[in-house]
């Protein structure tokens, strides 16, 4: 028997006596949360400078922020998205009372990365506990110092029957999934994805996963080089480069590769200083293993910015590569380093034929002041979401929902889309006992001559076929 | 038969004329809000095709259960491999020879087989996976499906609980529970499975399903020509061996030749009976005695969520309760079934009878990938400034306060209006003269107006 049946058990008995289901309960809960965003901030700035160096103006835009942004956002519309859903009705039912319920699906099951510690596993659970779910939580053990943090300090803000932190290693988790949840929310790497849904249909359990892959960023030659070059600097070496939906690799032409160059080092430099070691602003790889496995990547190409490395301190500088070929070792995983590949390609097609040729990624970037071409790529390809013009910015908005496709991932979530994905919809037909006129025609004895009655009551018309006209 | 019809056809015709008439609208550009960082930027969802879908259709209703959810992976941009069931012989053949005829044979084939094709097809790699049928072939599904990260919709089965209250119509109640369960002769995913009742009222049941069962299917149900047959031999006996050491209040009588089963009613059931483990499939209806809604709910609770739950009352309360405190894939108070072809409602199970939802729009929807979409120009590098490294505690108040303000419609209304209010002060200090005038003028006329009336 699994080691944590007993806490799964607790959990799904205080499911069942219906504890999580009013609004006061789960919005006291999300303030609770709020509370510990709050008054914890130090600990969670001291803790993720500790596993990974981060720069505390990061980790106050990427990891605190955007949690408030998404707990606000929850806060302000839970009431809305609480409500039954009233659809439209046929003729046979329009004395009836139709809706959509938002059911809670029970005891769910939240597995946290270690990239963004703090931020993959708070805005989950926002959606969580506003559609009214139990949650086992379960933060990365690679992020050290979070972990600890989220698992002494968390249980102190939620209610201890329906909330719970496992720390657990590698090991631990494959024994944890062996229980049945009612919903698994797991963010981290396809092959781990893999494992995961592989446990829940043992279960017939639904999951939602946020994977990732290489993302693509397609810069043409029609744009403002210093700009893009920001841009795609600042997506790329943001924490250090672990970003699952940071740009992973550059396609354009030769002459833009000339020009960018320059531009980027120039990016780099007005971020980062000179010596971007030196930099407070510059974060680390998280660990041995991670570091190692970043710095084999560097042998591709060659580095025409950056390419040092210091293996005490886990830190990769920020490296631009070039002449780096399609087969390369840079070119065969999902970077999640401060390492940025250029490949040179003839045209927008040819830049398409590569995209697709590929695994479908979690993001793709173009950058192009023109609008065709824009839509050009978005038509043609495929990718769980696309942003023109910028790296990053649109897994920010609480309105676009976040997720993959294919190896990137299957589900969404962020603001609404959080609430719906840890929520069952429930159809619910209500009807009276009385007009029991109405339904004689769909009893036996079957006659063909009621058919059209049943048809008129039930069926949708075509829209521009009135008889009369 | 006309049955076959109104099942089967009606539905798939619907939802067909649906998708024709509102593809163009599904399949638009969805816009969202957006935020002050991205005012002047266009923000939209926008659906996509998923790629290659497979459809594995199931036996009871094999037209519909291939053909329903075909409307909406075509209507959404995909490629389709179909999988009719291989126990509806005749469906399955007539599948595979008419539907090539009609569509793109490269993008729509039809496959045929049994289990070990089905077994080879699902270690190919599809875009999503969309399965009609028992938990245990869904989790074979899932499992093969976990291999390559594809998304699936499982529509499966479980035993749907129908709760009938001491407070309801009992005549027009057994009526329909009736209809629902012996239609397609028990062998729909979402028949009442059982009932829960008050003992007071279980032969007051008993009399009034039969009662309707005469009005159905006449004096002989074997004659009528409205009363289907179990699917084979094997549904057959493991039907008929739910039957052992029950109590058989009507019905019973089978002739294993023709695979006819007689509508049945037990009574008296106990929850630890053969008959209650399994999703019954078949036209035997048990019934449970329980003391009180609250047994009821108790009882549907510690089961596996069910694909469909009844409840009779006329007590709205009751059966707001009934439905807060339970969890099922969909729910029809006071008649059965009847969720189902009302297609603004998702369909689809929760737990064990499944996962996903279709028909209508939530067919389009399922077999789509609702990609996110943002379109920034090169320009307000000066906002994206903020952002950028090296910190400062001053960029970091200001980018939390772009990054935490969300405009609604209102709002908006509200600042464009103390905009405007701005504006109107400003152009009436700026040309007073000119506004002096004009007032003047006005006064004038109206005054002039005010005469004329007085005459």
């Amino acid at each position: 028997m699994s080691p944590h049946a007993g806490l799964v058990s607790r959990l799904r008995a205080a499911w069942l006596s219906g504890k999580t289901r009013p609004m006061e309960y789960r919005v006291a809960q999300l303030q609770a949360l709020g509370r510990f965003l709050d008054e914890k901030k130090q600990d969670i700035l001291e803790a993720t400078a500790l596993d990974m160096g981060k720069p505390p103006f990061e980790v106050e835009l990427s990891e605190i922020s955007i949690c408030r942004t998404e707990l606000n956002h929850t806060l302000n519309n839970l009431g809305t998205w609480m409500k039954d859903e009233h659809v439209e009705k046929n003729w046979a039912t329009q004395l009836d009372s139709a809706f959509i319920r938002k059911d809670p699906y029970g005891v769910v099951l939240i597995i946290a990365p270690w990239n963004y510690p703090i931020h993959l596993l708070l805005v989950p659970l926002i959606g969580a506990i506003a559609a009214g779910n139990c949650v086992v939580m379960k933060p990365s053990e690679i992020s050290r110092n979070v972990e600890k943090l989220v698992a002494e300090a968390l249980p102190r803000y939620l209610d201890k029957d329906c909330f719970a932190v496992v720390t657990a290693g590698v090991e631990e988790t494959t024994r944890l999934l062996e229980n049945k949840f009612d919903y698994i929310f797991f963010t981290g790497s396809p092959s781990v994805g893999r494992i995961v849904m592989a446990a829940a249909a043992k279960h017939l359990t639904p999951v939602t996963l946020e994977l990732g892959g290489k993302n693509p960023c397609y810069v043409s030659d029609t744009c403002d080089v210093q700009n893009v070059a920001r841009r795609v600097a600042w997506g790329r070496f943001f924490n250090a480069g672990q970003t699952c939906v940071a740009p992973d690799y550059v396609l354009c032409s030769a002459e833009m590769q000339e020009k960018l160059l320059p531009a980027l080092h120039k990016a780099i430099t007005d971020f980062y200083g000179p010596n971007p070691q030196e930099s407070p602003d510059f974060a680390r790889i998280v660990g041995d293993k991670q570091f190692q496995r970043v710095q084999a990547l560097l042998c591709s190409g060659h580095a025409a910015i950056g390419g040092e490395t210091d293996a005490e301190s886990r830190y990769i500088a920020p490296t631009v590569l070039v002449d780096v070929k399609q087969d390369d070792p840079v070119m065969q995983e999902e970077i999640f380093g401060p390492i940025l590949p250029i490949l040179t390609v003839a045209s927008v097609d040819d830049a398409i034929a590569f995209i697709n040729a590929r695994d479908r990624p979690l993001a793709l970037y173009v950058f192009s002041s023109c609008k065709k071409e824009v839509n050009q790529v978005l038509e043609q390809t495929s990718s769980g979401g696309f942003c023109a013009n910028d790296t990053i910015m649109h897994m920010t908005l609480t309105s676009l929902p976040f997720g993959g496709i294919g190896q990137s991932g299957l589900g969404q979530y962020h603001g609404r889309s959080s609430f719906e994905t840890f929520s069952h919809p429930r159809s619910a037909l209500i009807r009276g006992a009385g007009r029991e006129a109405l339904n004689t025609p769909r009893y036996p004895p079957y006659a063909p001559h009621r058919l059209p009655l049943l048809r008129a009551a039930t069926e949708t018309r075509r829209h521009n076929t009135c008889t009369l006209l | 038969g006309p049955n076959a019809y109104s099942h089967e056809i009606l539905c798939v015709m619907r939802d067909l004329i649906m998708a024709i008439d509102k593809l163009s609208a599904w399949a638009a550009p969805r816009p969202v809000q957006r935020d002050l960082l991205t005012l002047r930027d266009e923000v939209y969802i926008v659906p996509e095709p998923l790629g290659v879908v497979l459809i594995m259709g199931a036996w009871n209703y094999p037209f519909l259960l291939v053909m329903q959810p075909l409307v909406g992976a075509i209507a959404a941009g995909n490629a389709v491999v179909i999988k009719p069931s291989e126990i509806s012989e005749n469906t399955n053949r007539m599948v595979a020879d008419l539907l090539p005829q009609y569509l793109d044979q490269e993008l729509y084939p039809v496959v045929t087989g049994g289990i070990p094709e089905t077994t080879e097809l699902l270690k190919q790699r599809f875009d999503h996976i969309f399965y009609t049928g028992n938990s245990t072939v869904g989790k074979i599904v899932m499992a093969a499906a976990a291999k390559h990260l594809t998304p699936v919709t499982l529509e499966l089965g479980g035993k749907s609980p129908c709760y009938i209250d001491n407070d309801c119509d009992l005549a027009i109640a057994c009526r329909r529970i009736a209809w629902g369960k012996y239609m397609n002769c028990g062998q729909t995913c979402i028949a009442p499975d059982y009932i829960l009742c008050d003992p007071s009222i279980q032969s007051k049941v008993v009399e009034n399903i039969k009662a309707t069962l005469q009005e159905l299917y006449g004096e002989d149900v074997k004659k009528s020509p409205d009363y289907e047959r179990i699917i084979n031999k094997h549904h057959f006996r493991r039907i008929l061996g739910l039957l052992e050491g029950q109590k058989i209040a009507h019905g019973g009588e089978a002739d294993e030749a023709s695979c006819f089963i007689a509508p049945t009613i037990l009574t008296d059931v106990s929850p630890a009976s053969k008959v209650m483990e399994e999703e019954i499939f078949g036209p035997v209806l048990p019934i449970l005695p329980v003391k009180s809604v609250d047994e009821a709910i108790e009882f549907i609770n510690s089961r596996e969520k069910p694909l469909a739950l009844y409840v009779f009352s006329n007590n709205k309360k009751l059966i707001k309760r009934v439905i807060s405190e339970t969890s099922s894939g969909g729910v029809t108070a006071n008649d059965v079934i009847m969720h189902f072809f009302l297609s603004t409602l998702p369909f689809g199970g929760v737990g064990k009878s499944g996962m996903g939802a279709y028909h209508g729009k939530h067919s389009f929807e399922t077999f789509s990938h609702h990609r996110a979409c943002l379109i920034k120009d090169m320009k307000m590098e000066v906002a994206n400034k903020l952002r950028y490294p090296p910190g400062s505690q001053k960029k970091v108040d200001l980018a939390k306060f772009f990054l935490l303000k969300m405009f609604n419609k209102r709002q908006t209304g509200l600042v464009i209006l103390a905009l405007l209010g701005i504006v109107a002060a400003v152009v009436m200090k700026n040309h007073q003269s000119l506004l002096k005038r004009k007032a003047l003028l006005i006064v004038l006329a109206v005054q002039r107006l005010g005469w004329l009336s007085v005459w």
